[in-house]
């Protein structure tokens, strides 16, 4: 059964005001439930182009399309319903302190109502039920009604990528999920974001800066370099000339911290 | 050839210090002669102003205590009122002058400038001229307030706001959530504890202006002040005084409290 | 002690979505309560004060009506009296300038002995703070007032009657901050074996140097403000000017008058913050 392509870039282009190029020409396709992983060193462009996707940040050039729908062309409204059917998951979690967990995760289902219904929480109890499933899912049970700033950093991070699953996307980008998590807590994250993604079908770009994680979880690997595509292969085409000429002149950046890391591609609850 | 750059920067800043420090005393100078400072004078009425505290202020003059509470009441219920629609108007202004809540960047500068015209002019000249359009009495005082605090507030509430991270905004955004929706959901929770603060702040400096409102006739405490400090009735002015000190002492104090539990 | 915890929440959630009618809650309670409590106390206060203040509803739809009027005169400005304004102006700036310079003098050395990480004596410490937070509940224009009843009318009455609440203020901010930044580097000099007068010149000083100037800077703007309002007390300067214009109704010339302290005010704040910023820069 041919997969359908949800995601169709051409020739994206970035330039920042004072000149800088940050994508320089990408080019390329994902499909349906496809997991991919990003590798590159910092300043290559990952975080810039994940951005363009659902354009937080302005591409100078080039187009995306996202289920056949422009969305470098989209007006306010049809970018808000584009923007609903893609999750997003950011390395300092990017939640609410003050508020409730719950209300983090029902976040998700802004994009799907109108501006009052949204404003005075008019979410409705099915959606909040589905909301509480996901946190029981992902091991947050305890945590529904605590404020978010009582959380550790594994915990915020989980509940950020309920937020995204709430969203009921066909696409999630996920920009250094990791980066500022122990180990034991990236491995249950990534696990969380790895097993809820395949069960549900739901295509998957992620950035990462560590190799390993990318080679145990993702069956296509996109290596950037200076704002370009110069790697897309399965994980077993990645071989280690191509790791350091992805990585040239940042090695150091290629490995997460010192403790061998554990993922099994299992759901493991902390 | 390095060392002789970097020494010619240190003279130059020698030279700037020395320039400032010679145009600060020549200022000095001119202001001192200018209202005819004269030093030795100052030193002279210092003695004078607390003798005359002490001497014509005390004893405390406590008849017509009861008569007294009207006004102190009439003072904190100026300041309730004058702050609760301070603080509502502000929030709007707020949030139309942050630059990371404006909807467009005309809207910005047009109610920055509006705010600070109306910053920069004292309350009690605002409400003398209120006095002129709307009599005598409580009233004038209250608009005075109003209009000096929606600026100060608007201020701060908007400095406030421009304080806040950007992330959780950028994970609002990227879920599709509307303007409306990203200030009720991410702006307006991480300006709570700002809003308490500045919110409280602002009753207690409403206190103490609706205390001294009285004295261009707006009504509360200060009319007693005026009046008795008229009549040379220095005593009676001095408890006056005392109570006013009392009440702001009391509420700095509860404010302080709610200000922990809310934030 | 896992297992239990997950059985508690469970109940705890199936009872919230099982009471029949009932909606889930998605707010934290503690949170919300105490912001309900707030705003329920503020509007109860808020509807008690309207009742109880004679709003003379009367009055204000007068004021409104006679409101044209009065702009129609306040917008003809009249440059008449732009000299003696302008002198007015100067010397308010003045009274607030040497009010400030004299208040750094004297509370420079008193905010040292009340901070209480620096002070030789905690208990005249205490005393002294206890006294500026007394002098500091009494606001401005009361001790101008006193000032003018004892000194008579002038600048000089004006200048005394800022110099105490300005004192205060600067007492209880730079305490504040050197209580707040000030301990490391105490710390640092003592225990290289410094004097009480080595940690306060050459230890505390360079450190605090900048957030003391924004703190001076701060409180000369609002002495210029209460400057103008003093005036309006007696104390000369622009403020009673202002105060004769409007009980005569000038109505030009307070408006000429507005505008420039509005321009003043506006220009010095401007010319402040680039101080603040090249100082910064240092």
């Amino acid at each position: 059964m041919e997969l359908k392509t949800i995601l169709e870039i051409n020739n994206l282009i970035k330039r920042y005001d004072d000149g800088t190029l940050a994508v320089n020409g990408i080019n390329t396709e994902i499909k349906e439930g496809e997991f991919i992983v990003i590798i590159g060193p910092s300043g290559a462009g990952k975080s810039t182009f994940l951005r363009c996707i659902n354009r937080l940040v302005e591409p100078s050039n080039g187009s995306i399309n996202f289920l056949g729908q422009s969305v470098d062309k989209a007006n306010n409204k049809e970018l808000r319903q584009i923007r609903a059917q893609i999750g997003m998951i950011f390395q300092h979690y990017n939640l609410v302190s003050r508020l409730s967990v719950l209300e983090n995760v029902l976040h998700g289902r802004l994009g799907y109502m109108n501006s009052f219904k949204g404003i005075f929480n008019q979410y409705s109890e099915v959606e909040k039920l589905k909301a509480i499933e996901w946190l029981m899912k992902l091991g947050l049970e305890d945590e529904v009604y605590k404020r978010a700033d009582e959380l550790s950093g594994g915990q915020k991070q989980r509940v950020g990528v309920c937020r995204a699953l709430t969203q009921n996307p066909k696409l999630i980008l996920a920009d250094e999920p990791i980066a500022s998590l122990d180990p034991n807590s990236s491995t249950s994250v990534m696990d969380a974001i790895y097993k809820n993604c395949k069960e549900m079908g739901i295509a998957c770009l992620i950035n990462l800066h560590q190799v390993e994680v990318a080679k145990k979880y993702a069956t296509r690997i996109i290596g950037i370099k200076s704002g370009q595509i110069v790697f897309d292969g399965s994980a077993d085409e990645l071989n280690d000339q191509m790791i350091q000429f992805i990585y040239e002149g940042k090695e150091d950046e290629m490995y997460s911290s010192n403790k061998p890391f554990s993922g099994t591609g299992q759901l493991t609850t902390i | 050839m390095k060392d002789n750059s970097s020494n010619v920067r240190y003279s130059q800043k020698k030279i700037k210090r020395s320039l400032t420090l010679i145009f600060f005393v020549l200022l000095v100078i001119v202001a001192v002669n200018y209202v005819d400072f004269n030093p030795i004078e100052l030193v002279k009425s210092i003695p004078i102003f607390i003798s005359f505290i002490f001497v014509d202020f005390f004893p405390l003059n406590t008849s017509d205590l009861g008569e007294y509470i009207k006004p102190v009441i009439d003072t904190l219920f100026i300041s309730i009122l004058a702050t609760t629609i301070s603080s509502i108007l502000a929030m709007f202004l707020g949030i139309l002058m942050a630059h990371n809540t404006t909807p467009w960047p005309i809207c910005r500068i047009i109610v920055r400038g509006m705010v600070t015209f109306f910053r920069s002019i004292p309350f009690l000249l605002w409400a003398s001229v209120l006095v002129v359009i709307l009599g005598v009495g409580p009233l004038p005082g209250m608009f005075g307030l109003i209009l000096f605090g929606t600026a100060f507030l608007a201020r701060v509430y908007a400095e406030s706001i421009e304080e806040i991270g950007p992330e959780s905004l950028e994970a609002l955004d990227s879920t599709g959530a509307t303007y409306g929706q990203k200030i009720k959901h991410s702006v307006l929770p991480q300006f709570m504890p700002s809003f308490f603060s500045w919110t409280l702040f602002m009753f207690e400096i409403n206190v103490r202006s609706s205390a001294i409102l009285g004295i261009v006739g707006a009504g509360g405490v200060g009319v007693l002040i005026k009046e008795s400090m008229d009549l040379f009735q220095y005593s009676k002015a001095s408890t006056v005084i005392a109570i006013m000190i009392l009440m702001i002492l009391i509420l700095e104090y509860l404010t302080n409290r709610i200000r922990e539990r809310l934030i | 002690m896992k297992i239990k915890n997950v059985n508690h929440a469970d109940i705890k959630i199936n009872t919230e979505l099982t009471a029949p009618g009932k909606k889930i809650r998605i707010v934290h309670k503690e949170t919300q309560r105490h912001q309900n409590i707030f705003f329920g106390a503020v509007a109860v206060l808020f509807i008690l004060a309207l009742f109880f203040i004679e709003v003379d509803y009367n009055g204000i739809l007068q004021g409104f009506d006679r409101l044209p009027s009065v702009i129609k005169e306040l917008s003809q400005i009249s440059f008449e009296n732009f000299g003696t304004l302008a002198f007015g102006m100067l010397t308010t700036l003045t009274i607030a300038f040497l009010a400030v310079l004299i208040s750094l003098i004297i509370s420079f050395p008193i905010s040292f002995i009340v901070a209480y990480n620096v002070t030789p004596n905690k208990f005249i410490g205490t005393i002294f703070r206890y006294a500026t937070m007394l002098i500091r509940s009494i606001p401005t224009p009361i001790w101008v007032l006193i000032a003018v009843a004892s000194l008579g009318f002038g600048p000089m009455a004006g200048i005394i009657g800022l110099l105490f609440p300005t004192t205060s203020f600067f007492v209880k901010a730079f305490a504040a901050q050197i209580e707040e930044e000030g301990s490391d580097v105490i710390e640092a000099i003592r225990s290289v074996g410094g004097t009480w007068w080595h940690v306060v010149i050459k230890g505390l000083l360079p450190v605090l140097f900048t957030g003391l100037i924004a703190t001076i800077g701060v409180r000369f703007e609002l002495d210029v403000h209460e400057s103008v309002i003093l005036g309006i007390v007696g104390a000369g300067g622009i403020g009673y000017l202002l105060q004769s214009y409007i009980q005569y109704y000038q109505f030009g010339d307070l408006t000429l008058g507005i505008l420039m302290v509005f321009v003043t005010i506006f220009t010095l704040e401007l010319v402040i913050n680039l101080i603040r910023l090249r100082i910064g820069d240092r």
